[in-house]
């Protein structure tokens, strides 16, 4: 897990999978290098297999915090499957979605 | 990876620590596994993301105690279906029909929501110490092989995938027989229901196969009874002297196993470790240190009963599936023992309402259809049915010089029996009452005659009988436990005359005695039972004798008829009771002197 700062966004990248095992992780270590200036945090997601409930909840969790600054989450590049999840779960309404080139 | 048997084409098993680091892991490995079995990508991405969730579950809901347990996914796979088994060790839940997403900001509660989504069909047993959350998922339809001549290796595929499909459906109609032998038990059962006089014989044979199928080794079956307790319907051990569980007993409450899965409306476990109750259960003090569970059966929201099984050993607890067949099973049955007894009970009220109906004809046949025509003197009787016919009547006949006999007796009882021995102690009477005789020797006569046959079914008539003697005006009465007789003369003056005895039916060698009073000038002389003085008003206040005593008085000073008098009687008890049915049959005799002392001026009438 790592992130690059660039301005305003901050982004997370190398993300092998966002589950129970590691969203408390995730979410704790995105916390933690928020600074006051970012209004967008991008998880790339083009390398990350595999995401469950737990790692939705803590998607959510950075969600409210960036909200309440009025930034936003962004993800970019799911799979077939974690969009799909995302579609069924209805968070495509709530997370800005940048699909995988085709 | 285990290998286990089952009916499909391909099944395995897969034990994993209980941890959540262990899941995503054990997804992996089972979704290598089901590529094996020829499931596409598609089909195992689905699948991954469901054993995750609910391996997540698995582990986030066991309980502390069970952690040391393996969490195990079981996978059974054929051309159409995939199946997997995941079985958990915590409290367990009731799967709901509809999953609603959480808020969208929520951070938890989408688990269930995607497993029901991504699966075609989800059920969840519940058992003792695991629990099996059971996902079906029907797979998608395969492309049909290109035609043209077989090549040898496609050849020999086929033939390999024939093999398998004639052994998977050879197991598949084993497994169908086996159900259906289950089914055609019920089926068998339920019809013999029908047939079988006691539904509690019905209940027997069907939890011998109920335990057969559900590997139990005994069973006790309570059904709420009319006072709302607990009762034994059929068991396989003996709870002699428990028979009946009150379920308003707290005391109780907190220590049947039966009462608490009654209270709490849910299924209640016991084993070895339930020391406190093991005493004074009357469950787990006869069966032993053994496992099993209680399971109440609520059909629409209203407890039927309760059904509990059991082993007598503590360490072969009950499996998930074998819970989930005895709870189907034994809620099966009580509904058809709910409803054998409805029937029974339709039956019962048929045989009342067929018992009353011939108790009132006998009821009416007993009546006098005319009394007696005395010159100078007005008889009247009154007989008014309670809902449940009893046994008042009333006589009046003429003896042997010139005397007229009065008769009205109560049989305790009610329906074809007292009835019965009303009509039997009226034909005694009028058959005794040829000869002269006194009321006291008839009735001492009467009651050796009816002693044997009223002692055997603990049944005994109050009767008083009242020899009038016009001439002189004398009144002879004996009474057996019977109220009053009430006089009335024109004066205005009344007394009540009473004359001791014990009812007819209580002391074989009973001796009646009796005394004579005179009739008081214009007087009126009222015979009746205690359905009329214990008539009650809507609080439930008792008539009493005062105002039936005024009536009678006022009505000999005024020299109203014995038909005036009667009807003002009536008046007296109708108004008391405001329109309250009746509790009791009310009966009188009533003679009235008429004032103008004019002779046979009253014709024969209908009493």
């Amino acid at each position: 897990m790592r992130t690059e700062k660039n301005g305003a966004t901050l982004l997370v990248t190398d993300l092998p999978t966002l589950t129970s095992d590691n969203s408390r992780a995730f979410k704790d270590f995105v916390r933690g290098a928020l600074a006051p200036e970012h209004l967008t945090v991008e998880v790339d997601l083009r390398n990350t297999r595999s995401v469950d409930s737990n790692g939705l909840g803590a998607l959510i969790s950075i969600h409210k915090t960036i909200c309440v600054r009025g930034g936003r989450v962004r993800l970019l590049h799911p799979s077939p499957l974690i969009e799909e999840m995302f579609h069924i779960l209805q968070l495509d309404q709530i997370f800005e979605i940048i699909p995988r080139p085709l | 990876m285990n290998e286990v048997t089952k009916h499909w084409v391909r099944k395995f098993a897969l034990d994993f620590p209980c941890e959540l680091t262990s899941v995503r892991e054990a997804g992996r490995q089972s979704r290598e596994e089901l590529r094996a079995a020829g499931l596409a990508e598609p089909e195992l991405d689905h699948w991954e993301l469901v054993l995750a969730e609910a391996g997540n579950n698995a582990v986030y809901y066991a309980l502390e105690g069970q952690k040391h347990k393996p969490v195990r996914f079981e996978f059974y796979v054929d051309d159409q279906w995939v199946e997997a088994r995941i079985r958990d060790q915590g409290p367990g839940f009731e799967m709901p029909e509809e999953v609603a997403l959480p808020e969208p900001d929520s951070e938890n509660g989408r688990g269930l929501f995607l497993i029901k989504t991504l699966t075609d069909e989800a059920a969840y047993w519940r058992g003792k110490g695991e629990n099996w959350l059971v996902l079906r998922k029907r797979r998608p339809a395969r492309e049909m092989p290109p035609s043209g001549p077989p090549a040898t290796v496609a050849d020999e595929a086929l033939t390999e995938q024939l093999a398998a499909s004639e052994s998977t459906l050879e197991l598949m109609t084993e497994e169908l027989a086996s159900a259906y032998e289950s089914l055609s038990t019920i089926f068998r059962y339920s019809a013999e229901l029908a047939d079988q006089p006691q539904p509690e014989e019905f209940a027997r044979k069907w939890l011998v196969e109920v335990c057969k199928i559900g590997a139990a080794d005994w069973f006790v079956l309570r059904l709420v009874d009319e006072n709302e307790a607990l009762k034994l319907v059929v068991s396989s051990v003996d709870l002699t002297g428990r028979e009946v569980l009150d379920m308003e007993n707290a005391g109780e409450a907190d220590v049947s196993l039966e009462i608490r899965a009654a209270s709490l409306r849910m299924d209640v476990w016991f084993d070895g470790t339930l020391q406190r109750v093991a005493a004074v259960d009357p469950l787990v003090s006869v069966t032993g240190q053994g496992t099993g569970f209680a399971h109440p059966i609520v059909i629409n929201d209203r407890l039927v009963g309760v059904l509990s099984v059991g082993r007598y050993l503590a360490d072969k607890p009950f499996q998930a599936g074998q819970v989930s067949i005895i709870q189907t099973f034994g809620d099966f049955l009580g509904i058809q023992i709910r409803n054998a007894h409805f029937q029974k009970q339709q039956v019962q009220t048929q045989l009342t309402a067929r018992d009353l109906k011939i108790a009132a004809d006998i009821q009416r046949s007993l009546l006098p259809k005319t009394l007696p025509v005395l010159p100078g003197y007005q008889l009247v009787g009154h007989y008014q049915s309670a809902r449940q016919v009893g046994g008042d009547f009333y006589d009046a006949f003429e003896t042997p010089g010139g005397k007229v006999l009065m008769a009205i007796a109560d049989v305790m009882g009610k329906g074809v029996s007292a009835a019965m021995f009303a009509a039997i102690f009226r034909s005694q009477l009028r058959a005794e009452a040829e000869r002269e005789r006194s009321p006291a020797a008839l009735l001492t006569m009467l009651n050796r005659a009816l002693f044997a046959d009223l002692d055997q079914v603990e049944m005994f008539i109050t009767a008083q009988l009242v020899l009038f003697n016009p001439q002189e005006r004398s009144i002879v009465i004996s009474a057996a436990g019977h109220p009053p007789m009430l006089l009335a003369g024109n004066d205005g003056r009344s007394q009540e005359v009473e004359q001791s005895g014990l009812p007819l039916g209580v002391l074989g060698d009973s001796v009646y005695t009796e005394r004579t009073v005179l009739l008081p000038a214009g007087g009126n002389l009222l015979l009746f039972t205690d359905g009329l003085t214990e008539a009650r008003d809507p609080e439930g206040q008792l008539l009493w004798l005062s105002p039936l005593e005024k009536c009678l008085s006022q009505g000999a000073k005024a020299g109203r008829g014995a038909e005036e008098t009667k009807a003002a009687l009536i008046a007296i008890v109708e108004a008391h009771e405001q329109g309250i049915p009746a509790g009791d049959d009310q009966t009188f005799l009533l003679l009235a002197e008429r004032r103008t002392g004019a002779k046979n001026l009253n014709p024969p009438k209908q009493a």
